[in-house]
């Protein structure tokens, strides 16, 4: 995933990945919903928000594929705050 | 009578229905389904003779050590052992190959060498990792052609003096590729090195004989031939078990204790500390008894003939890829991949339509990565699959992009 910052606004948000139709679901989702946001907020985004958008039964298993993405793009903020980009 | 005609009655659990679907079971090589023998088997032990072994005075206490021990002689015939004493139970073939590892690790000098393949399971690779780690010692691999075989043709270069162990699988768990295990072991032996197989998925399909094998330690599980989880056999040739100190200490495995000091037991035991699982040990004869009485020889023939059905109709699939070696020179093994379709997504799919299949990498990432693939789809197969449920299976993945 990579992130663009303006100041503290989440300008763009892409991805590449070799992944399962739900964990390239969730990064799809998790993009989508993240640009515009601020920084902050963007970090809120967690699971949850994009079952809501997923509205699809996901099972425990499954579970895990949904949350990379959540776990990468907030690793990809942090280290774009921290001026790595 | 085909051998899945014989067999499907005594599985009960082949009567689910599984999202409306009657169940396609292709997971065997992760873990078998168990006949209604040995689930009978287990519960009859605890409702009738279930006591702690070897050491309780009493008719239950006796009951049960024979029963424990009569396991171990069914275990012997079964895999053509010389000697009883040399069958030890482990919970498993991963617990056997760490039991090896923590055991041989304290014989390592730095510089000493483990020879490992590239097809390994992490089990065969990890415990490895460890005892070197600790000893300085280096990890080699033999590595894995472009048809799915092992290139041995380079083992006379990585076979050294100061090679220790040679560890390797008799059945890849992905490729099903049936290594040369008395070649290997017999090249192994001429620089000194221990040889140590791991047979998880040649037990459950191939007839075994120690004595033809002739490597030194080899390791399977319960749970993958037909028998219930939480057991595990290690055979050891007798003049190096009898070497090893034992890595684990407990009850069972001592003569005499001493504040400071102890005398070990004889083998098999000495490498047996705690309450064994016992219940585990009677279900392990009733999966052996049932196998010996289908056969070996027609459960191999049953299960290749599946193999090769398999691999022929899921290659002229468009966008199908079989990884492996030719079917006669396979265990009951196929994995491929389904062009544009992560290896998840096609369990998933499939498996909407009552069919399970293994993805992912399989517990073999090196393997995986030499593949050039995240991970594959699997199928394996046991004494019930039938051809009807190949079939089944090659028209769901010929159908799979339709789905989407």
């Amino acid at each position: 995933m990579a992130v663009a910052l303006d100041g503290q606004r989440l300008r763009a948000v892409r991805f590449t990945g070799d992944s399962c139709a739900i964990c390239t679901a969730s990064a799809d989702v998790l993009a989508e919903l993240a640009e515009g946001r601020d920084a902050g907020d963007a970090l809120a985004l967690g699971v949850p928000d994009v079952l809501d958008v997923l509205a699809t039964d996901v099972r425990p298993t499954r579970m895990r594929c949904v949350t990379l993405p959540v776990s990468v793009l907030s690793s990809a903020l942090g280290r774009a705050r921290d001026g790595a980009s | 009578m085909r051998l899945d005609e014989q067999t499907r009655g005594d599985f009960p659990i082949l009567d689910r229905v599984i999202n409306g679907y009657p169940l396609v079971y292709f997971d065997s090589g992760a873990s078998s389904q168990k006949p209604r023998m040995v689930l009978e088997a287990m519960s009859r032990y605890y409702e009738r003779s279930h006591a702690n072994v070897h050491r309780s005075i009493h008719t239950l206490g006796e009951e049960a050590t024979e029963l424990y021990e009569i396991a171990r002689d069914r275990v012997q015939r079964f895999i053509g052992a010389p000697h009883r004493e040399e069958v030890v139970f482990t919970r498993g073939t991963t617990d056997g190959l760490s039991l090896l590892a923590e055991t041989i690790r304290r014989t390592l000098q730095p510089g000493d060498e483990i020879l490992i393949t590239e097809m390994e399971h992490h089990s065969n690779i990890v415990p490895w990792q460890l005892a070197a780690r600790d000893r300085g010692a280096r990890i080699r691999a033999i590595p894995v052609g472009d048809d799915g075989r092992l290139m041995l043709q380079t083992l006379d270069e990585l076979l050294t003096s100061r090679t220790r162990v040679v560890a390797f699988a008799h059945v890849s768990n992905v490729l099903g590729t049936i290594n040369p295990v008395a070649d290997i072991c017999r090249r192994a032996r001429a620089v000194g090195a221990l040889t140590v197989v791991d047979g998880a998925q040649a037990a459950p399909h191939l007839a075994l004989d120690m004595s033809a094998l002739d490597c030194d330690f080899y390791v399977f599980s319960a749970h993958k031939m037909l028998g219930p989880t939480g057991i595990g056999v290690l055979w050891g040739r007798r003049a190096v078990l009898e070497r090893l100190e034992p890595g684990r200490g407990g009850s069972e495995m001592i003569k005499e204790v001493w504040i400071d000091h102890a005398q070990w037991n004889d083998l098999p035991w000495r490498f047996e500390p705690g309450t064994p699982p016992i219940a585990e040990a009677v279900g392990l004869t009733a999966a052996v008894e049932y196998l010996e009485k289908l056969g070996m020889e027609r459960v191999t023939e049953h299960e290749r003939r599946l193999t090769g059905q398999t691999m022929d109709a899921l290659s002229a699939i468009p966008g199908v890829h079989v990884y492996g070696p030719p079917a006669e020179e396979r265990g009951a093994v196929v994995a491929f991949s389904v062009k544009g379709l992560h290896p998840h997504d096609v369990a998933a799919l499939l498996d909407a339509e009552g069919i399970a299949v293994r993805a992912g990498h399989h517990c073999a990432q090196p393997l995986a990565r030499r593949l050039g693939v995240t991970g594959t789809s699997r199928a394996t197969f046991s004494v019930f699959n039938s051809p009807d449920e190949v079939a089944l299976l090659a028209r769901a993945v010929a159908a799979l992009h339709d789905r989407l």
